[in-house]
């Protein structure tokens, strides 16, 4: 008998192979692994990246450069990079990114069970060894779901919710609620990132 | 490659894959993981890269870093389960192509429609 391997990735392999040669037997028919392509989603995916760029590059231009310049900024709150001028869109794109989730969750349903098995492992796999920085928005909508997809979108909303918070933040923004332009050159290159990695996936779906 | 306070991150990554082919220790399984993991990899370089020019220029201090990374964190889960997605539905496909050939040939063999 083969030795196991210390990764267990054989194993779940072979797991695999057995299940979708059962799922074969059993149904004679076609597996789904993975929710179908929603040329919707992926359409709306586009639109939410163009609000969020947006709001990016005003936050750019908008900006101090370091922490001595914010510190002149008094009082802060009559400063064009004041978290109250930004409130509004940050509120507009966390509403959009619910309506992501759902869009998602409604086409999430169609796994064949051995997808749904597969998706729910690789789920577990990924919030193990990185955890979300989101317990609470990962307990309310991540865990209603095995579907890799949706909890892109999870992440993607968690990602705005910190956004906001952090601006809000005064000890983060060192009682001025004002961020720095290199916080919001760091969010240009993650929701960059994140969009393009999302949409890849969406995109393989498509071909 | 940058070195950064005589970190060598080209060794780093050269490291990296190194210890990630001695846990596959399977050369079929190595070849698909390879580029991934260079991929991730490279991004992390990037990744500190942009955080020393900004410490360097003064504009990050030790919060803004921590934040950035933080945020790094949410977009790794991102870039793992779409790289997930894109197997499965590759997988997908082979698997279907191979089952519609067993389901012609056993119908045909048996003379039955049975799948």
């Amino acid at each position: 008998m083969r030795p196991v391997r210390k990764t267990g990735l054989f194993p779940r392999t072979w797991l695999l192979v057995v299940s979708l040669v059962l799922s074969l037997l059993a149904s004679g028919c076609t597996v789904r692994l993975v929710q179908p392509y929603d040329e919707k989603l992926a359409t709306d995916t586009e639109a939410v990246f163009k609000k969020a760029s947006t709001l990016i590059d005003t936050g750019i231009s908008k900006s101090p450069l370091r922490d001595e310049e914010r510190m002149t900024l008094k009082p802060s709150e009559n400063s064009e990079a004041h978290y109250s001028k930004f409130e509004a869109a940050y509120n507009s794109l966390n509403t959009d990114a619910d309506a992501l989730i759902l869009r998602a969750l409604a086409k999430s349903q169609d796994l064949s069970p051995i997808g749904d098995k597969l998706q729910k492992e690789i789920a577990a796999l990924i919030d193990e060894s990185v955890p979300s920085s989101c317990t609470e928005l990962e307990a309310e909508l991540g865990a209603a779901t095995s579907s890799l997809t949706v909890k892109n979108y999870v992440d993607l909303k968690c990602l705005f919710v910190r956004w906001k918070d952090q601006h809000a933040d005064k000890q983060f923004t060192q009682d001025s609620q004002i961020l720095k332009r290199s916080n919001w050159e760091g969010r240009k290159n993650i929701l960059f990132n994140a969009i393009l990695a999302i949409l890849k996936a969406e995109a393989v779906k498509q071909n | 490659m940058a070195t950064i306070r005589d970190v060598d991150f080209g060794q780093v990554v050269k490291d990296a894959l190194e210890a990630a082919k001695a846990e596959v220790n399977d050369p079929n399984t190595w070849k698909s993981l390879k580029d991934i993991i260079k991929n991730i990899s490279d991004g992390l370089v990037a990744d500190v890269k942009f955080i020393a020019k900004k410490k360097a220029s003064g504009e990050f201090n030790e919060d803004d870093a921590r934040v950035f990374l933080e945020d790094q964190k949410m977009l790794a889960r991102i870039r793992i389960r779409s790289v997930a997605i894109i197997n499965l539905q590759i997988a997908e496909r082979i698997w279907n192509a191979v089952a519609e050939v067993f389901r012609k040939a056993i119908n045909t063999a048996l003379g039955w429609t049975l799948l």
